[in-house]
């Protein structure tokens, strides 16, 4: 057992794509942190879906990054779990993962935080531009 | 229009307000990478920390100036009567002394995730209150950013009323 974070990857643990994947499902922690993982990604969807139908391409944009982001975090995790099987046992690669995913998962956050503050411009504009404009046209 | 929060800081004292917000996640994001770099690799789960290591002095001296930056922000919401502001960022500050304690516990109680129950949970503490001052100081600028879209939106077609 490589014994050096939050999560212990099992010793019988082999280093291919099935035994990995199936790690996802065999420990209660893992599984819901993916599952997040998952639900924030996908929740991206929607926001672009709106954003397109109102013209907001910045929001779109910042929420593909955010997406792309989460992407390579997927990437990093299971390759986190791969070079901490016993027969592999590289902890310097194993630590750069998790790095790499701990690090992506805040720039998907903060593309995400941005792209609010687009939205905020947006609602603004349209709860007090247009009213004012009205008002102009009418005096 | 009533409902909204502009307060009475003026368009440029709102900018300025905001660049310090800017400012304050670009602290919040190296706060987080040098706690990641060294629970990743520094500690390792094995290892452990003291209060006079390298990258815990960078770390620290970022957590100084992040909670100045929000206690900043605090008080200009409290003074040019911007409530939700105020409260906000009130509620990081909060979160960021409570995260120095927790940072505190941790080291004065092992330094590394290892040495026992109680320097774990002061972990969990610092790194979950974390993100919660991170979420409020989060919605602080959303406030600004809304406050200073309505100061320039209503500004010039006052201007042209008149």
């Amino acid at each position: 057992m490589y014994d050096n974070y939050y999560y212990s990857v099992p010793s019988s643990v082999q280093a291919n794509f099935s035994n990995i994947f199936l790690q996802f499902f065999a420990a209660p922690d893992v599984f819901v942190h993916v599952a997040f993982a998952v639900l924030s990604t996908s929740m991206s969807i929607p926001v672009i879906v709106y954003a397109r139908r109102v013209g907001l391409s910045k929001v779109v944009l910042l929420h593909v990054g955010a997406m792309s982001s989460r992407l390579v975090g997927f990437v990093a995790g299971p390759l986190f779990i791969y070079f901490s099987t016993s027969s592999i046992n590289n902890a310097m690669s194993a630590s750069l993962s998790t790095f790499i995913m701990a690090s992506v998962f805040l720039v998907a956050v903060i593309l995400t935080f941005l792209s609010r503050i687009f939205i905020v411009r947006e609602d603004v504009r349209i709860k007090f531009a247009a009213p004012m404009q009205q008002s102009l046209v009418g005096r | 229009m009533e409902r909204e929060e502009i307060g009475n800081l003026g368009l440029r004292g709102l900018s300025l307000t905001l660049r310090l917000c800017y400012a304050n996640f670009l602290v919040y994001l190296l706060l987080y990478v040098t706690g990641m770099y060294i629970n990743i690799y520094v500690t390792s789960g094995v290892n452990t920390i003291g209060i006079s290591d390298i990258t815990n002095i960078v770390h620290m001296v970022l957590a100084i100036v992040n909670f100045a930056f929000t206690f900043v922000i605090m008080v200009v919401g409290f003074l040019y009567a911007m409530r939700k502001v105020a409260l906000f960022s009130l509620g990081a500050v909060a979160s960021l002394v409570i995260a120095t304690v927790g940072g505190m516990l941790f080291l004065s109680t092992g330094g590394g995730r290892q040495s026992g129950d109680i320097t774990l949970l002061g972990g969990w503490v610092m790194s979950f209150l974390f993100m919660l001052a991170l979420f409020l100081s989060y919605y602080a600028t959303l406030k600004i950013v809304r406050a200073i879209r309505i100061t320039e939106l209503v500004k010039p077609t006052e201007q042209r009323m008149t």
